[in-house]
């Protein structure tokens, strides 16, 4: 299979620039989505995060968070809009049988450790005197005291969070790798993107996509200038203008329209004209970035792997892979009990990865899916994409005494290669509990061409 | 540079070359430039059984995980379980399977099954079709033949087809040097992952002939290979060659599996090919595919536990042997397969020169 490290046309390679491994500079005008500016109540902000984009924290910088309910295979956990938190100071110790075929009433592992739901997800608690502000609101807990609540749902903060870095949330993604049969996970919260009804915000590995609703892609052309469409009438056949109304357009940071002729416009981001492209099948392809010089549009590009890291081609599309372009993994678990704790991060229980990567033995899990080491000059390229000490032992953190290894993360979770795969292949993307969304592996698609349609 | 395709060009150019009837038979005939194309519309195993099953599987049906779970963890007064030592203990096995089977595995005895003779000889270990045929190599009917997930309506049965309707999925086979469906003693079969999904009539029963399929053959190189055949009384029997099946689901696998040596039996009409692709199947891909593209609780459905089921696979392997064990890999095994006519298009590189599209640089 091809290595495509020094793939040009595709502008999620803009990670890597071609004939190099410089991560592009981005900049500020082109950091992040612009959001809608909502009235926001003492104690709150919103902060960009490199992976998130617009997110709502607390004054210190800890994301917060929802739990929205979620119905599992037999019954469901989480918070229901606008009602009381479901999160409470009791320790589970059983799991629910959420998840068939298996059973409920098994003991958990690592009770000894096991934290209670509110000491893994701290409730935001509001002062006495706090009134509703807008999409705010204050929901009591069983105590009376009055929670934070956004949109309907009560808010948490993440004990992960606390003592790292202000506006980067370890407790859970918007992003790739939810959904399904995946946990009843937290959710960072933001304010809305500001943009046009028309369109959506895809948020894929290689960052936040701009689509139509829907989920058909747009693409701008090297050859427009600023607010002005160089796509002749040939072009068009292949490529449509994504035409704007005639009136009623609220202005909106970075949108714009141009008038490509009289009576007809068009929508332009970031000055740039926008297309979409006839041959695309259908929502979720981009085939037009193989045409030269069209490019698909980000509001916020995913955070620069580690420069050693490449992308392959792969039967399914593009792949992210370590620098012998073995695709490379991330993990995903969440427990069975009714506080679905997470179970994927070095300070939780790994009997779980041990089973799905060795059968329960950590030394064939050591050899399956091995650590990516980073080397001793390597540094971490942002705050998505770190370097952490690992005892691959245990899977945790280094005690006094112990192995100690230098492994590279994603949000703070080692990531792994697999030892059968070879470059274009992808053979452990779904590996584990429920295709690897309840307790797995998932890769990390830089480009999908056929999966799930 | 896009890659574009052109409604059949080449054909139609060709047709204008020739007579005005000769012209007008090829326009009514799907072979067009000696070659001509049919899209995969159905594709289940090649599984031989009986309504009761008592000649195939005299000892009964296996059970499913759900089941197996039941018997290895019963319910006891005062007995508990950690998650660690059952659930944990099942996943890890569907994943990395022990070589000992804890629960009894019944194997289908009976010597009768479909499919195809891929090695050109008749073995001690071969299967007898119902009709008659000798030297069937379908070792996979021992192992499958007794598991209600593969077994005459089952439930999951629809859903194995269904993967098939799946863009990733999409197999085209092309068919060229062809003079006549009847008989010709040399034509050329080859593979292709489509790009197009297949096309059903108004009533959703039927699938369209004749309608347009396009091939990957950039996503999709693997997926290409080339036998070379015959056709003989209107059956297309080819030699061997290893082939790549498309085989993901609606999840983030990208799992494929590998038939060494496999052949393609088919009886071809102008709208349909019908018949089986056999070869040797990978029993690792077999279960990466498996496991990735429907979880334990889907394959409970079927009563199907694939650690079981693997280690079975493995016991009646017949081919690949491993360099290191010498144990065997793959497993013969065919798909009854039923295949719709559709005409095939290849990439072609031409684009419009005026368009701005193309002038980036």
């Amino acid at each position: 299979m091809k290595n495509v490290r020094l793939m040009t046309a595709f502008a999620a390679a803009a990670f890597m620039v071609a004939g190099t491994t410089t991560p592009t500079v981005v900049t500020a005008a082109e950091l992040t989505t612009a959001h809608v500016k909502e009235a926001v109540p003492p104690g709150f902000k919103v902060m960009i995060s490199e992976l998130e984009g617009p997110i709502y924290t607390l004054t210190d910088g800890r994301p917060v968070y929802q739990w929205p309910r979620k119905e599992l295979r037999n019954g469901g956990s989480g918070d229901v809009r606008t009602s009381m938190s479901a999160c409470e100071d009791t320790k589970n110790t059983l799991n629910e049988g959420f998840m068939s075929p298996y059973p409920a009433g098994l003991e958990l592992p690592d009770l000894d450790r096991r934290p209670t739901c509110i000491e893994s997800w701290p409730p935001v608690m509001a002062p006495a005197d706090a009134k509703p502000v807008g999409k705010w609101t204050l929901i009591p807990r069983r105590d009376k005291s009055k929670q934070w609540a956004y949109d309907g749902f009560v808010l948490y903060t993440a004990k992960i969070d606390v003592g790292r870095e202000p506006g980067v949330p370890l407790g859970g993604t918007r992003g790739a790798g939810r959904g399904g049969d995946g946990p009843v996970a937290r959710i960072p919260i933001g304010p809305p993107a500001d943009i046009p009804g028309q369109f959506i915000i895809d948020r894929g590995d290689a960052g936040h996509q701009l689509a139509l609703v829907g989920g058909v892609f747009v693409y701008t052309f090297d050859k427009d200038g600023p607010n002005k469409s160089n796509c002749d009438a040939v072009c068009e056949l292949e490529f449509h203008p994504v035409l704007a109304p005639q009136i009623g357009v609220q202005a909106r940071e970075d949108w714009s329209i141009i008038e490509r002729s009289p009576g007809v416009k068009q929508w332009a981001y970031r000055k740039k004209p926008l297309y979409t492209y006839a041959e695309d099948p259908g929502p979720g392809y981009q085939e037009g970035v193989d045409v030269k010089g069209w490019n698909i549009v980000f509001t916020q590009k995913a955070p620069a792997p580690p420069k050693s890291f490449t992308y392959q081609d792969t039967p399914a599309g593009v792949v992210l892979a370590d620098a012998k372009g073995h695709a490379v993994y991330a993990y995903n678990c969440g427990d069975d009990a009714m506080d679905q704790l997470s179970c994927d991060h070095p300070d939780t229980p790994q009997q779980y990865r041990y089973a799905v990567c060795g059968g329960g033995d950590p030394l064939r899990c050591a050899k399956n899916f091995p650590y990516i080491v980073a080397t001793k000059d390597d540094k971490a390229p942002n705050k998505t994409w770190t370097i952490v000490e690992i005892d691959p032992a245990t899977g945790k953190y280094p005690t006094a005494g112990s192995q100690s290894l230098r492994v590279w993360a994603f949000r703070d979770r080692p990531v792994y290669t697999f030892y059968k795969d070879e470059p274009g292949t992808v053979l452990a993307g779904a590996w584990g509990e429920f295709y690897g969304a309840r307790n797995g592996y998932r890769s990390f698609w830089i480009r999908q061409e056929f999966n799930g349609r | 540079m896009t890659i574009r395709y052109s409604v059949f060009g080449a054909a139609l150019l060709s047709a204008t070359c020739l007579s005005v009837v000769s012209a007008a038979k090829a326009a009514d005939s799907p072979i067009r430039n000696r070659s001509i194309g049919y899209v995969m519309t159905t594709e289940y195993r090649a599984i031989w059984d009986t309504p009761d099953g008592k000649k195939e599987c005299p000892g009964g049906l296996n059970e499913g995980p759900r089941e197996q779970f039941k018997v290895l963890y019963p319910e006891k007064p005062g007995v508990k379980y950690s998650i660690v030592d059952t659930q944990l203990e099942r996943e890890g096995d569907i994943w990395w399977p022990k070589k000992e089977e804890r629960i009894p595995y019944q194997y289908s005895i009976a010597n009768t099954s479909i499919g195809i003779n891929l090695d050109d000889k008749v073995g001690p270990n071969d299967m007898t079709s119902p009709e008659g045929e000798k030297g069937i190599d379908n070792q996979l009917q021992r192992a499958w033949g007794c598991v209600p997930n593969y077994r005459s309506g089952s439930y999951n049965l629809g859903a194995f087809n269904n993967w098939r309707k799946y863009l990733y999925n999409i197999v085209l086979i092309e068919i060229t040097d062809v003079d006549s469906l009847e008989n010709d003693d040399d034509v050329t079969l080859t593979t292709y992952r489509g790009l197009d999904r297949t096309m059903n009539d108004a009533t959703g029963k039927q699938y369209l002939v004749g309608t347009t399929q396009r091939t990957d053959e950039r996503w999709g190189k693997r997926f290409i290979s080339k036998f070379k055949g015959k056709i003989k009384n209107g059956m297309l029997t080819t030699e061997s060659a290893d082939y790549f099946l498309p085989s993901a689901s609606g999840s983030s696998s990208v799992i494929d599996v590998r038939y060494y040596k496999s052949r393609w039996q088919l009886a071809l009409t102008p709208d349909h090919a019908e018949g089986f692709m056999g070869g040797y199947m990978d029993v690792d891909d077999w279960q990466i595919s498996s496991n990735s593209t429907r979880s334990t609780h889907h394959q409970a459905y079927g009563a199907a536990s694939t650690a079981s089921i693997y280690r079975a696979m493995r016991k009646m392997a017949d081919a690949k042997p491993d360099a290191i064990d010498g144990e065997n890999r793959a497993i013969s095994t065919a798909l009854r397969v039923r295949l719709t006519q559709a005409f095939i298009q290849h990439p072609e590189k031409s684009v419009s020169e005026n368009s701005s599209a193309k002038k980036a640089d």
